[in-house]
């Protein structure tokens, strides 16, 4: 009797155990994932701004002092060219790719006129994106101007220099009204032939590709919905209840006598029968081709930045913002 | 009347035993053969009836709709029974004991509730309520009851505590009136079928759809369908107790009836026909379907099916019905006193509903995470 009072408890115990494991596990699945999906939120990048930041060194490459410095910096010279000037580092392995991490960044503010330079220390790239009237003026080939000026700074450790030049360039070129780019359509995957032939400013310069691969492909899964934790609960309990109300409808005994049962074989039940063939329909398709198209094989899975008409580079984030771009690997 | 069989050794209450499946006296254990107590008589062989479809394929397509078949009858047969309601004040009274015996207008077997003798209400097992067939307990009340409890074992959402299965309050030995219908059914379909082939010439996949006329008659008998004829008895809970198998379907005796309850039909073959006959048509239509075969899809154009009693049966099927004390409600079972077989609804935990709810739900999500994990991780 003890024996068997303790073997049900052991038995229960062990339920007990396996039910709150599973129930935890669950709810862990979706707090991770909810957390992941708030990690831009988490930061409260919103509040910040409302208070005036402007520096983002998440890497740390800035002293106190500095950063204290370029943020006086960038109000001063941001207020007398009319925009608000962003510097952005981080050494995120996580993080997207440099031009979506801007982007991402970007819409989750009021719209305004806005110049970001991110430094992202984790693949060793620069990225700079314009909007609103800095789209006009900081274009693609003043971004590239900036960081020709900015590149050695940076190579060499001189962090604060440089994002001192890009605060002080950025203004200048707010002032410029030399060459502007009205053209926001940037849709074409490379620059027209005749723009650029020496291949100068493609975002080939640096492996983009790599990333964009990467990125889209866990994109994909994170949009497919099968991967989607609470789908997949939605499922999991759906498949519960289903469980749960066939055993429940189950219990009370299921009908199990049929028309076999009192169905009469002495007598022949098929009197009459006959199956005539009428017509034929034939419809043909081609096979696909297993081998890629003419231009399968350069295939970009660029998704938001691309070149207009005139060779400007730029793009749009998620949100719908048109912005310049430009970027360099260091 | 009242009729009591006696035990013509010592003069005790005999009663029929499901065990042996005959009349027994628990007094002096003399057993009485009940089929020799009254002679029987033979019962005709069915006849065989045959054709040759090739020819008749044809003439039954082109043929006229009743005139190919067997029974080319289109009625229901008339029923013999009528019914007439009569308010039964009679009285009964135990021969044994003298009591008063407390019956329902229904009832037809008793046990006195003093004496505990097994009684027949003869007088009202004649005439239209004269049944043609019983088929005798073949499950005594101790296996039905053991039989019982081991369902309730069984259970996978039953509460604990019930599962002991301890507080069966009553166990009653009741010969529910049922209708046994031969009907007839005939069906005429006819469809527009398709095969679907597809094959490979060159750069083009080619898909031929080969399109058929389908005509299919059917002529089929089923023979002693069920159904329950107690107003008491909760339909879907009989139709679940089936199959009965007749191979031990007796003529009717009385004395089957003795220690046992019985009851007589609320609901005449007339009044049940068209449920039953709903029943039957959904038979002959699985069958029409299960003659298509082969094809890629089925298409009806027309299907006809008419159903046709040929005569029903009044017939008394054994049922244990199983009063079960549960957290003060009471549950119902019945169990086929033929088979064995157990039907109703069992108290349903609400703990244990929870734990198979989350166990099977956290065990899918926890799959489908891992799974998800295994994807993303490149591993699959």
């Amino acid at each position: 009797m003890m024996a068997l009072y303790n073997k049900n408890n052991i038995k229960k115990l062990f339920v007990y155990f396996t039910l709150t494991f599973i129930l935890i596990s669950a709810i862990w699945g979706i707090i991770s994932e909810t957390i992941a999906s708030l990690a831009y939120a988490g930061t409260d990048i919103n509040s910040s701004y409302e208070k005036g930041r402007r520096i983002y060194d998440s890497a740390g490459l800035l002293t106190d002092m500095e950063k204290e410095e370029l943020e006086a910096l960038c109000r001063e010279y941001g207020e007398k060219a009319g925009i608000e000037i962003f510097v952005l580092t981080h050494n995120d392995e996580n993080s997207t790719y440099p031009e979506k991490y801007i982007e991402d960044f970007e819409d989750q503010l009021p719209v305004a006129d806005r110049v970001y330079f991110l430094y992202d220390k984790y693949r060793g790239e620069i990225f700079m994106e314009g909007y609103g009237l800095a789209e006009i003026y900081i274009h693609s080939k003043r971004i590239d101007n900036i960081f020709d000026m900015v590149e050695a700074d940076l190579r060499n450790g001189k962090y604060f220099d440089a994002f001192k030049t890009y605060i002080i360039q950025s203004a200048a070129y707010m002032e410029d009204d030399s060459e502007l780019n009205y053209n926001h359509n940037y849709i074409y995957d490379s620059p027209p032939k005749e723009f650029d032939p020496g291949n100068n400013y493609s975002y080939d310069d640096y492996d983009y590709d790599k990333y964009y691969k990467e990125y889209s492909k866990a994109e994909a899964q994170q949009n497919n919905i099968f991967f989607n934790a609470g789908f997949q609960l939605i499922i999991s309990l759906i498949i519960g209840a289903l469980v749960v109300g066939a055993l429940a409808y189950s219990s009370g005994g299921t009908m199990t006598a049929g028309a076999n049962d009192y169905l009469d074989r002495s007598r022949g039940g098929l009197i009459g029968r006959r199956d005539q063939y009428i017509r034929s329909t034939i419809t043909k398709t081609r096979k696909p081709s297993s081998d890629p198209g003419p231009n399968g094989g350069r295939h970009r899975h660029r998704s938001s930045g691309g070149f207009n008409s005139g060779g400007f580079r730029g793009g749009a984030s998620s949100g719908g913002r048109s912005h310049s771009s430009g970027g360099r690997k260091l | 009347m009242v009729t009591h069989y006696k035990c013509p050794n010592c003069g005790a209450d005999m009663e029929f035993d499901a065990g042996t499946g005959k009349l027994k006296c628990d007094s002096c254990r003399y057993e009485a053969n009940i089929e020799k107590m009254a002679g029987m008589a033979d019962r005709p062989g069915d006849a065989q009836v045959s054709y040759n479809m090739d020819d008749e394929d044809k003439r039954a397509e082109q043929g006229s709709y009743e005139k190919d078949f067997v029974d080319a009858s289109y009625e229901d047969t008339p029923s013999h029974h009528h019914t007439f309601s009569e308010h039964e004040i009679k009285e009964y009274h135990c021969q044994n004991c003298g009591a008063v015996l407390i019956t329902e207008p229904q009832t037809t077997a008793i046990k006195c509730s003093f004496c505990g003798a097994g009684i027949v209400l003869s007088d009202r097992l004649t005439g239209v309520y004269s049944p043609d067939y019983v088929i005798p307990f073949s499950i005594t009340k101790e296996q039905a009851q053991e039989a019982f409890k081991k369902w309730c074992r069984k259970g996978l959402l039953t509460p604990k505590d019930f599962k002991t299965a301890d507080r069966i309050k009553d166990i009653t030995g009741l010969y529910v009136p049922f209708w046994l219908f031969d009907l007839n059914g005939k069906g005429e379909a006819v469809a527009t079928c398709t095969k679907v082939r597809t094959y490979t010439r060159g750069e083009w996949i080619y898909t031929e759809t080969r399109y058929y006329h389908v005509y299919r008659k059917v002529d089929l008998d089923y023979l002693k369908v069920p159904c329950d004829a107690s107003k008491k008895m909760d339909d879907a809970m009989m139709e679940k107790l089936e199959p009965y198998p007749y191979g031990n379907l007796k003529e009717f005796k009385m004395p089957y009836l003795a220690g046992f309850i019985a009851e007589k039909y609320d609901y005449d073959d007339e009044q049940l026909l068209p449920r039953v006959k709903n029943r039957v048509h959904s038979y002959v239509e699985s069958y029409i379907k299960s003659t298509i075969t082969g094809y890629a899809t089925v298409n009806f154009n027309s299907l006809n099916i008419h159903i046709r009693k040929k005569q029903a049966k009044y017939a008394l099927l054994p049922v244990w019905m199983v009063c079960y004390d549960y957290k003060k409600s009471e549950h119902i079972f019945a169990m086929n006193g033929q088979t064995g077989k157990i039907v109703g609804k069992p108290p349903i935990s609400k703990g244990k509903v929870a734990a198979w709810f989350f166990g099977v739900s956290g065990g899918c999500f926890l799959i489908l995470r891992l799974l998800t994990v295994l994807f993303e991780g490149g591993l699959l």
